[in-house]
């Protein structure tokens, strides 16, 4: 084989057979294949279940609707100790901002409603470290 | 030219598509599966790449823009799908694809699809050692007689640097067979 041409051969066929019948086959192989056409078709059950659904609603909304009215129901108003308690508990409020929420006439009727006696006053100051120091002023 | 044309435009429609489809798959599947392999090699597995690259051509019909000729774009993704699968083979085997798929000729022997004699065998033995574009060029223009305008449409690689690429390829291959 010094002078091995493929050129110069006869040509070297590749040798690869196929089973009988093959070819034939293929096409019905084939076609079983592919994916059927897609058409959009909606259940004759799921179009009741729309229309059932929709007429549930709209009767719900007229009956909710006249319920409403006829018992006239009014917001609810939270009422002042409900507020307080609120406030108090509401840790991200600081005094700061109650001070800054309180016009004159606030003050004078937490003046008039908070009683402070005289013991109580003392009491306080006598606990502050510096009383003192406001008495020389 | 027009008959392509034609045919095209029965493949998109809808109502003549499978029957369209029907006589594509009688066309093309002798050239197609014959291309196939000479890749994988393998019946059986020749058999699976070319259902799938059907499949394929089915399912993406619609982005077939005829800027390339029906018989090219279809034997890209034929070319795709059982390179692909040599690939995917080799690394189930832990193997480079090269050895896969000298592996694969050593298994010919024993195949009842094959009835090459020695030199057939050692063909496809130098052919394997080529790199995978030379591969290809050589089992298209040798085995299957596709002109060069063609492969260059299928491969996207000009018709100079294909020519370059068989000449190579003979060398290598008639090298291999005197030595071998």
């Amino acid at each position: 084989m010094n002078d091995f041409k493929l050129d110069n051969e006869p040509k070297i066929r590749t040798g690869f057979k196929v089973p009988d019948g093959y070819f034939e086959s293929l096409t019905n192989k084939v076609m079983q294949q592919i994916p059927e056409p897609e058409v959009k078709t909606i259940p004759l059950y799921r179009r009741f279940t729309t229309w059932y659904a929709s007429a549930a609603a709209i009767l719900l909304l007229a009956f909710g609707t006249g319920l409403y009215f006829k018992l006239g129901v009014q917001e609810a108003q939270p009422d002042n100790l409900a507020i307080e308690n609120y406030l108090v508990y509401q840790a991200n409020i600081s005094n700061y901002d109650l001070y800054q929420n309180l016009d004159e006439n606030d003050i004078k009727d937490l003046e008039q409603s908070v009683v402070i006696s005289d013991d109580a006053i003392e009491e306080y100051i006598s606990g502050q470290g510096n009383y003192e120091y406001y008495l020389n002023e | 030219m027009d008959d392509e044309k034609v045919f095209i435009a029965e493949l998109l429609n809808p109502k003549t598509r499978e029957t369209a489809f029907r006589q594509l798959v009688a066309r093309y599947g002798k050239p197609l599966y014959n291309h196939i392999r000479t890749i994988v090699l393998n019946h059986d597995d020749a058999d699976d790449v070319l259902q799938n690259t059907f499949i394929k051509i089915f399912r993406n019909l619609e982005n077939f823009k005829g800027e390339s000729k029906l018989f090219s774009w279809m034997y890209r993704i034929a070319t795709n799908e059982a390179i692909t699968f040599i690939s995917q083979r080799a690394k189930k085997l832990g193997l480079s694809t090269e050895e896969a798929q000298q592996k694969a000729i050593l298994n010919l022997k024993a195949d009842d699809y094959f009835e090459g004699d020695a030199l057939q065998l050692k063909l496809q033995q130098a052919i394997a050692i080529l790199p995978e574009k030379q591969q290809l060029v050589f089992k298209m223009k040798y085995f299957e007689d596709i002109k060069y305008e063609e492969i260059s449409e299928i491969l996207g690689t000009s018709v100079g640097a294909l020519k370059a690429s068989y000449h190579h390829a003979v060398k290598k291959i008639e090298e291999y067979i005197v030595n071998n």
